[in-house]
């Protein structure tokens, strides 16, 4: 049996799609399968024109002009232009059948007519109508169709032009049917298994590239909305990004959107649409359109970028030394520079930037300062967002949060917030049965102190984590090593890691 | 192809609504708030309208269609006289203004008599330039129909209006439009001026189609924002320097002083020049732009 697996041929005898591509596709994560209904289809009554000076196409419509011109095809094949003026352009001899008159006609401008030559019946002309004109063309009434495509051309058709080729247009295009498959299913022969969209980055935008590189870090792309126009991700919808270049959003284009209430929502469309500046356009999709345009909201698609991610914040300067050599990249260590330090400031962060210098610098800090935490992103979404935006957690892998007041004596350790921010956080996740120790809180919108991040010590019935009562209290994950916490001096600056 | 609508609603959230044509493709031609409504003049191409409909709903606003929003129509007087103007020709300009198109009246030099009427090969031109016109011609069947004669060679979409109700073989006639002494404010009068819009309605979504399927290389609306941002037209001929036209732009600037500049405006990846032919209009020393279709710039089949 002979199949696709992305566009790529493969003979097998296997038929079951997990066996074929080692992807079992589910309600979650389908693929696709792009099936062959017909390669082509002719469209009866659009013929394509072939000259020395290009292509035109004419539409005709029924009678029995259309008849003879359908029947003399191959006679039309090589006929010469005899002559031009500013009304028509006229392509000879034919014989013909009709009747000749010497009635003079009104013709619109693009029409297609037959005309008799000196009113012989021997000279039948073929006449393309280039404005509108009144002429003794010959024959009653015969056009029988019109320009409709590629009218620029007979401006430029001269005497002696030929016509090359005479064709009915053939539309190669939407006659495959496209099936999203949510279980292990069999396929037939010929089939396409679209499994996965390849992605190619431009490098305009840097910022608004890492950013959907970080949106595609795992390998994977969830749709959130679609329409006929669009598909779009809100993952990372509300995140900040500076103005960058745009251009024209092509079919198949990515794009992140750099201001309002959708900032850093990222699209791919599926229509052609023009450039806007509130659209950075990072790239395009150059294989695999089809999961995107077919899958449901809320379904997810794998994705890869031929550009690949360079970020080693988060993990040990040997580890990064290790990737960055990996990439054919040189490597500085600065700060702490043991093997086991991590990195926490990587320079340039950018990765195009840093693929462009070809060096990177990655500043380590002491792993006692940074803390593994858990987020409860079910139980307090809004108030997790907030926590990453301010973090940073939102576009790295690695937080980081500035200690706001810290004393040994105080069982307590706050972190520096957003205010302004925080105006849109509402009440979430309260810890109505008591604040246990290592617990991250933030104070909502009904307190003063809005924004503020806090973790206690040990365990509390009465206050919150930012010292608030429960009500002003949003419980947004907790710390799994917050015993070193206690040891944080006030104006220093803690790293986060997701469990 | 791209559409122009209004959009009239709060001004509470309606930055969501802008925020949804630019994401659609679409684009925003005028805002104007007013204390706490907004009105938002937009272009945007079909394929999204009952998405966006939904997003009016929620926004609880209203949606109207300009239908003439990208069009130039040219109302042609018999002449500036009293007796042909204003009425009913302003009555005309005025009631497809309404529907958002940009109209300019037309007197001609010697349009009046039976027999005597002419027009001339420059007034043809001028006429030529609109994307549609509207002929106001006379009281009398006879005298009508040996007008029409001379409007021969005209390629443009037009509409005949005269007192006849109606006139035999002449499909594009609208009739109870002839001489008048006052305002059309009736119903039947508005009835009658309905007529005129939906008969030229029925005439330019034709030449919609017939566009749509050699596509323009870039939609006017979008190389009318280009040259507005890249260029200075303040001090214009008229309030509104870029006149968008179904095939191209009226540009109120002077034709010599301008057109290389116009030329060089970056659209896309292309210059304007090169995707567009620019030539000196007949009216008022403009410039009339024209853009190649896509298989004339090779970008189509």
């Amino acid at each position: 049996m002979k199949l696709y697996v992305d566009s790529l041929p493969i003979e097998t005898q296997k038929s079951l799609i997990s066996e074929i591509t080692g992807i079992v596709p589910d309600l979650d994560r389908p693929v696709v399968i792009e099936r062959k209904v017909s390669r082509s289809k002719l469209m009866k009554n659009i013929y394509n024109i072939k000259t020395t000076k290009g292509t035109f196409t004419i539409e005709t419509f029924s009678n029995r002009f259309q008849e003879f011109f359908q029947d003399h095809l191959e006679d039309l094949m090589g006929m010469e232009v005899q002559w031009t003026d500013k009304n028509t352009v006229n392509f000879g001899f034919v014989n013909t059948q009709f009747e000749a008159t010497r009635k003079q006609f009104d013709y619109d401008k693009y029409t297609v007519l037959f005309g008799l030559s000196g009113f012989d019946k021997d000279l039948g002309i073929l006449t393309i109508s280039k404005r509108g004109h009144i002429s003794r063309n010959g024959i009653e009434k015969s056009a029988f169709g019109k320009v409709t495509k590629g009218r620029h051309i007979l401006e430029k058709i001269q005497t002696g032009d030929k016509i090359l080729e005479v064709g009915l247009e053939e539309v190669k295009s939407e006659f495959y049917d496209y099936s999203v498959i949510t279980s292990d299913d069999t396929v037939n022969d010929g089939d396409n298994i679209i499994t996965k969209a390849v992605v190619e980055l431009y490098e305009d935008c840097p910022f608004a590239t890492e950013h959907f590189l970080f949106l595609i870090r795992n390998g994977l792309m969830r749709i959130d909305e679609r329409n006929n126009s669009y598909c779009r991700n809100d993952e990372m919808k509300g995140i900040s990004l500076p103005r960058e270049k745009s251009n024209l959003r092509d079919k198949g284009s990515i794009s992140v959107r750099n201001t309002g209430k959708g900032k850093g929502s990222v699209f791919i469309y599926l229509i052609d649409a023009i450039e806007d500046e509130s659209h950075s356009v990072v790239g395009r999709i150059i294989n695999g359109l089809e999961l995107p345009m077919n899958i449901s909201p809320g379904q997810c698609f794998s994705i890869s970028s031929k550009t690949k991610r360079l970020n080693t914040l988060g993990i040990s300067q040997k580890e990064a030394e290790e990737i960055a050599k990996s990439m054919g990249i040189e490597h500085e260590r600065t700060g702490d520079t043991n093997d086991d330090a991590i990195v926490v400031i990587q320079n340039p962060e950018i990765s195009i930037e840093a693929q462009k210098a070809g060096k990177i610098s990655t500043e380590g800090v002491d792993p006692k300062f940074v803390f593994k935490i858990r987020l409860y992103e079910d139980k307090a979404p809004v108030s997790v967002k907030y926590f990453k935006t301010i973090s940073g957690m939102a576009t790295r892998q690695l937080g980081r949060l500035d200690v706001l007041i810290a004393h040994k004596d105080l069982d307590m350790i706050l972190f520096k917030g957003d205010p302004k921010m925080a105006g849109e956080l509402p009440p979430e996740n309260p810890p109505i049965e008591g604040t246990k120790k290592g617990r991250i809180g933030i104070t909502n919108m009904a307190s003063r102190q809005m924004g503020t991040i806090g973790v206690r010590f040990s365990d509390s019935e009465e206050y919150g984590p930012t010292g608030e009562d429960f009500y002003h209290t949003n419980c947004v994950g907790e710390f799994l090593n917050h015993d070193k916490l206690r040891d944080i001096e006030e104006g220093s600056t803690i790293y986060l890691l997701l469990e | 192809m791209f559409k122009m609508h209004l959009y009239k609603g709060g001004i509470y959230r309606h930055d969501e609504f802008i925020e949804a044509i630019e994401d659609l493709g679409g684009i925003v031609m005028q805002k104007t708030p007013m204390q706490t409504e907004v009105d938002i003049v937009f272009a945007i191409p079909e394929y999204d309208m009952d998405y966006l409909k939904k997003i009016i709903k929620k926004l609880k606003g209203e949606l109207i269609d300009i239908p003439f929003g990208d069009m130039e129509i040219a109302i042609v007087a018999p002449s500036l006289s009293r007796h042909h103007l204003p009425h009913p020709v302003c009555d005309m300009s005025e009631f497809l203004r309404r529907y958002g198109s940009t109209t300019n009246i037309v007197g001609l030099a010697r349009g009046y008599g039976k027999t005597i009427f002419q027009i001339s090969d420059k007034e043809k031109r001028i006429v030529s330039e609109h994307d549609a016109a509207i002929f106001s011609f006379g009281m009398f069947e006879e005298c009508i129909l040996l007008k029409e004669k001379e409007l021969k060679g005209l390629t443009l979409p037009y509409v005949l209006c005269g007192g006849p109700g109606k006139i035999e073989n002449v499909s594009n006639y609208v009739g109870n439009l002839g001489r008048k002494s006052g305002r059309m404010r009736g119903p039947e009068e508005i009835k009658t001026l309905e007529e005129v819009k939906n008969l030229l309605l029925e005439m330019v979504d034709d030449v919609r189609e017939e566009i749509g399927k050699d596509p323009l290389i870039f939609p006017p609306v979008y190389v009318k924002r280009a040259i507005e941002q890249q260029w200075d037209l303040s001090g214009s001929l008229g309030d509104n320097p870029v006149v968008l036209h179904l095939d191209g732009l009226r540009i109120k600037k002077p034709f010599d002083e301008y057109h290389e500049r116009i030329s060089k405006t970056k659209v896309g990846e292309y210059e304007l020049g090169k995707i567009s032919t620019l030539k000196k209009s007949n009216m008022n020393d403009t410039i009339i732009l024209t853009l190649k279709t896509k298989s004339e710039v090779g970008e189509g089949p």
